[in-house]
């Protein structure tokens, strides 16, 4: 075809679009929508895609991860899908892989990592207080023992009250009656006068018999994140420390992450009046939702734990303070308290702020305050738990993924803590445990055949037997432990020079991560250190694979959407080719070749297609830059992951627009080649027929 | 049985007024003969008489009216996971509801206990110097041990029985009981299934099951020994070896040995915060 006839071609198209108006605005309205859905779609994908990879290598995994080829699961820093943590073995040497690591072109640090879980325990109130006083006793601290003993006192005084409130339960006898009998010794003046002659017996009788009285809390699962902090808070921007310091160099030290201190770690009060403001933030109301009002309920339930928190001054203090605020004169602080738990819309504001004001400054208002030595306790790699009192230093967050769950998933602990309650086995406790099995004479007996092991035979099952007495001491069975000290120091070398489970890796130029991540590997393999590197995203675990899933799921969406359109597009060209047959007729009688009406067709297609499609991709743009500037809001925590803070900004690039139309071009050109090649064979003589 | 309890304590505590601590006793006053010597119920099926007599004698069985100490080794295999292994050594004083389990090996382990007192069971960590309030489930020392391992339960208080069938175990003619427990008990396993031997009295095997009928592990005490308790006037029964199977990690298995049984009376303050915390300073 030469250029003139090409002209020719294309006046006579663009007439065509025009003339069949009503099918070129069907056609151009699919393709328009199509091409719209496909712009919208990728630049919201590729937003998400790029909030995670921000989450994700900004907060715990680095561009890459290092973990040991000899891993029985893959590492998932998140969790795997059965939400617990994979073994992914460990590097025994990490500071000999980060010396070959950082030789890399393109590596701007590694950071040696390990995620374990420890346990917290609660106790109940009263036991706080009477860890408090068992700590003074210990310590022989006069002064203190005084002071702790009179908040004790106080304390157990307002427990025989509540005991005493419950008349008739008592009145009935059993358990209550013993528990009354022992709480009324307990608060006599008799009791505390004689306190200080048997200070030790006294405790165990409070700790025994009165504490019990009050209900146990439920032990609290830490997830911790070892690490070398210094680095950690360098290499990664989305740390930010909250409340409190930074571990010193060369100290043991744990920083909650802020979320979880503020959703776990709180009083229970506490969070629940937080938890309500926060949902009235929201729009909801007493009056209207029934959820805020049972968490209302379930609050003032919780009374006790503000009551057996106070000491005797603060107590009077907030008892009188309650008295004016609620208007009664008189009634008492349990009484009271109820009442001022028991909010409303209107008065929750206030109290909100009077409680914050007044109550939160005598309670503990987190289990675990800043400053504070906790026992940290783990089950080790070697099989046994280990205990190890650690100072918390502080609280930090991930900026931007404060709500997020993920955000708030790891505590973090320097590195030689982690070590320690990491616990690999090693031959000294491989030979003890073997020790002790062999002077026991333990035979194992399976499962599968213990009955037949055990009663097959005839051995009587009941001997006689000489008692024999022993010293359980006069061997080494009175070995000493030595104190976990929370201020032990250690030499800041000594992060490096150990156990790691995982290095995170952080590149200078994020783009050249396939490189260097071979290069990684190649130089790992030269050192003879057998290591897996994975990208962020296999990193991840689950996590990683959403946004592939989000994008699949995408493109399914499309693909079927293109395939409708091909489907109408199809049929109304067939439709309008049937329409056109006289035209089509008259231009073969006229000397139009095959190819030229088929190129016709396809032609026509092609103006309509750039025309839609170019209108659709440049009004999906406009939506795009629009809403890049407002914001697409997270409805969840886990949105808030998903777009890196609490807004998605999606963008808009030049790939965006012409990924899209090409798309849409190739399916629309697709889906007229058949009406095209039915145009073709008309013969000019059944045009002619027609007319006729 | 809370009399029984009562009445038991008293004589302990007139027993150390009489001894002091760890004295090379003279023996407690001869107590009547306890249920223990009881007559063991026919080989057969039992009505409800018939298994509250012999719960009630294997209940009596295990306990001494004075104190008891034994030297014990715990074996833990877990599936991937390190072996692990405890010499321990516990002490109770029945009477009073006491008990004390303290590790002594590995070294990594030594002075850390569990000592419960009434309803309180306290776990001592002596590299943190805390002590933590646990509940009756606890697995002692991470195994599938539990305290009731070392501390028998009352079974005849705290459980009704029901009769399941008179069976063979292996070789032996065994009464199979299902157990219950009554509202208000505290006991690790709300139902329990015994098959006790039919010859001797003696539990062979036990499974715990939580209440929705879930089988959570299975105890085998294949060998029993008596020794003779002056203090009781009578023999006190314990399992020389328990095989506990984890039902749940079902690739888990305890084995519980009992070396050496001494039924000399302890020191007065043993079943103390104090006393424990003195193993390990």
């Amino acid at each position: 075809m030469n250029l003139t006839a090409a002209g020719i071609l294309w006046r006579i198209a663009l007439g065509n679009v025009w003339r069949n108006r009503m099918k070129s605005l069907i056609v151009g309205f699919i393709l328009f929508l199509g091409t719209g859905i496909i712009v919208f779609g990728n630049a919201l994908v590729d937003a998400v895609d790029d909030g995670m990879t921000r989450s994700v290598t900004q907060s715990v995994s680095g561009h890459l991860q290092i973990y040991s080829d000899d891993a029985k699961d893959k590492l998932a820093l998140f969790g795997d899908q059965f939400a617990g943590m994979p073994d992914i073995g460990n590097i025994p040497d990490f500071h000999g892989l980060a010396e070959v690591v950082r030789k890399v072109p393109n590596v701007k640090a590694v950071i040696p990592m390990g995620i374990d879980f420890a346990l917290g325990f609660q106790g109940n109130e009263i036991d706080r207080w009477l860890q408090r006083l068992r700590a003074a006793v210990r310590a022989g601290d006069e002064p203190m023992i005084a002071q702790r003993r009179d908040e004790v006192r106080a304390v157990v005084e307002r427990v025989f009250n509540e005991l005493k409130g419950a008349a008739a339960l008592v009145a009935a006898g059993g358990e209550y009656a013993e528990d009354m009998k022992a709480a009324e010794r307990a608060a006599s003046p008799e009791f505390w006068a004689a306190f200080d002659q048997d200070r030790l017996g006294n405790l165990e009788f409070l700790e025994n018999r009165i504490a019990p009285l009050e209900q146990t809390l439920g032990d609290v699962g830490l997830m911790f994140l070892g690490t070398d902090l210094a680095s950690f808070e360098k290499n990664f921007d989305r740390f930010e420390l909250v409340e409190g310091s930074r571990v010193p160099e060369g100290q043991r030290g744990f920083i909650f992450n802020h979320g979880f201190y503020e959703e776990v770690m709180k009083h229970r009060v506490a969070r629940d009046l937080d938890k309500i403001k926060r949902r009235m933030e929201e729009g909801y109301t007493f009056e209207a939702d029934a959820e805020i009002r049972s968490w209302r309920d379930q609050m003032a339930g919780q009374y006790r734990r503000v009551l057996f928190q106070l000491d005797r001054q603060a107590g009077e203090r907030i008892r009188d303070g309650l008295r004016t605020l609620l208007g009664q004169a008189s009634g008492e602080l349990p009484d009271l308290l109820q009442s001022f738990l028991k909010v409303d819309d209107a008065t929750f504001a206030a109290r909100y702020a009077w409680f914050y004001e007044n109550v939160a400054p005598h309670i503990q208002l987190y289990a675990a305050q800043i400053g504070d030595t906790i026992p940290l306790q783990a089950y080790t790699k070697a099989g046994y738990s280990k205990s190890i009192n650690v100072k918390v230093y502080g609280t930090y967050k991930f900026k931007g993924l404060e709500k997020s769950d993920v955000g708030k998933m790891f505590n973090l602990v320097d590195m030689v803590t982690f070590r320690d309650l990491y616990g690999l086995m090693t031959p000294e406790r491989r030979a003890e445990v073997a020790a002790i099995r062999e002077r026991a004479g333990l035979k194992d007996v399976k499962r599968e055949d213990a009955e037949a092991a055990l009663f097959g035979g005839t051995a009587a099952v009941e001997t006689t037997a000489q008692a024999t007495g022993f010293d359980e001491f006069g061997g080494d069975g009175g070995a000493k432990v030595e104190r976990s000290q929370a201020d032990q120091k250690f030499e800041p070398t000594e992060i490096e020079r150990g156990v790691a489970l995982n290095a995170a890796v952080t590149l200078t130029d994020p783009t050249k991560l396939v490189e260097t991540r071979a290069a990684i590997q190649d130089a790992l393999k030269a050192a003879g250190l057998k290591m897996r590197v994975v990208d962020w995203k296999e990193a991840a675990g689950m996590m990683g694979d959403l946004v592939t899933v989000a994008r699949t799921v995408l493109w399914v969406i499309v693909v079927i959407m293109l395939l409708v359109a091909l489907v109408i597009i199809n049929n109304s060209m067939v439709i309008a080719t049937m329409e056109r047959v006289k035209e089509i007729g008259t231009m073969r009688a006229v000397g139009a070749q095959r190819s030229f009406i088929a190129a016709l067709f396809l032609a026509e297609t092609t103006v309509l297609g750039l025309l839609s499609g170019g209108f659709g991709a440049l009004c999906a743009a406009g939506g795009i830059m629009l809403w890049g500037k407002i914001g697409l809001p997270a409805q969840n925590a886990f949105m808030t992951f998903l777009f890196s803070g609490p807004r998605l900004y999606p963008t808009i690039t030049f790939s965006h627009l012409f990924a899209a139309v090409m798309l849409i071009m190739f399916f629309a050109l697709i889906s007229t080649l058949y009406p095209a090649v039915l145009a073709a064979r008309i013969l000019p003589r059944v045009a002619m027929a027609e007319e006729g | 049985m809370r009399v029984l309890k009562l009445a038991l304590s008293l004589a302990l505590g007139a027993s150390f007024v009489c001894t002091g601590a760890r004295a090379q006793a003279p023996a407690a006053p001869s107590a009547p003969a306890p249920a223990s010597e009881a007559a063991l119920p026919p080989p057969g099926p039992l009505d409800a008489a018939g298994m509250q007599a012999l719960l009630t004698i294997i209940d009596d069985r295990q306990r001494n009216i004075g104190d008891y100490k034994a030297l014990a080794t715990i074996d833990q295999r877990e599936k991937d996971k390190n072996d692990t292994a405890f010499e321990t050594v516990f002490y109770r004083r029945d009477g009073s509801d006491q008990f004390l389990i303290l590790f002594l090996k590995p070294k990594t382990e030594a002075g850390k206990g569990y000592l419960r007192i009434e309803k309180n069971l306290w776990m001592y960590d002596p590299a943190t110097g805390k002590w933590e309030r646990r509940t009756e489930r606890e697995r002692i020392g991470g195994t599938n041990s539990r305290s009731d391992d070392f501390d028998p339960i009352y079974l005849a208080r705290d459980f009704t029985a029901a009769y399941v069938g008179s069976e063979k175990l292996g070789t032996f003619g065994v009464h199979h009981m299902k157990l219950t427990a009554k509202p208000g008990a505290k006991v690790a396993d709300p139902i329990l299934e015994v098959w006790a031997d039919q010859a001797t009295g003696n539990i062979l095997k036990q499974q715990g099951f939580a209440l929705s009928g879930r089988l959570l592990r299975t105890a085998y005490y294949p060998t029993w020994e008596k020794i003779f308790s002056e203090s009781k006037n009578a023999s006190v029964y314990y399992p020389r070896v328990i095989q506990i199977f984890d039902e749940v990690e079902k690739e888990n298995r305890t084995t519980v040995k009992i070396d050496k049984v001494d039924l000399r009376p302890l020191e007065k303050n043993i079943f103390t915060k104090a006393w424990l915390e003195s193993k390990s300073r």
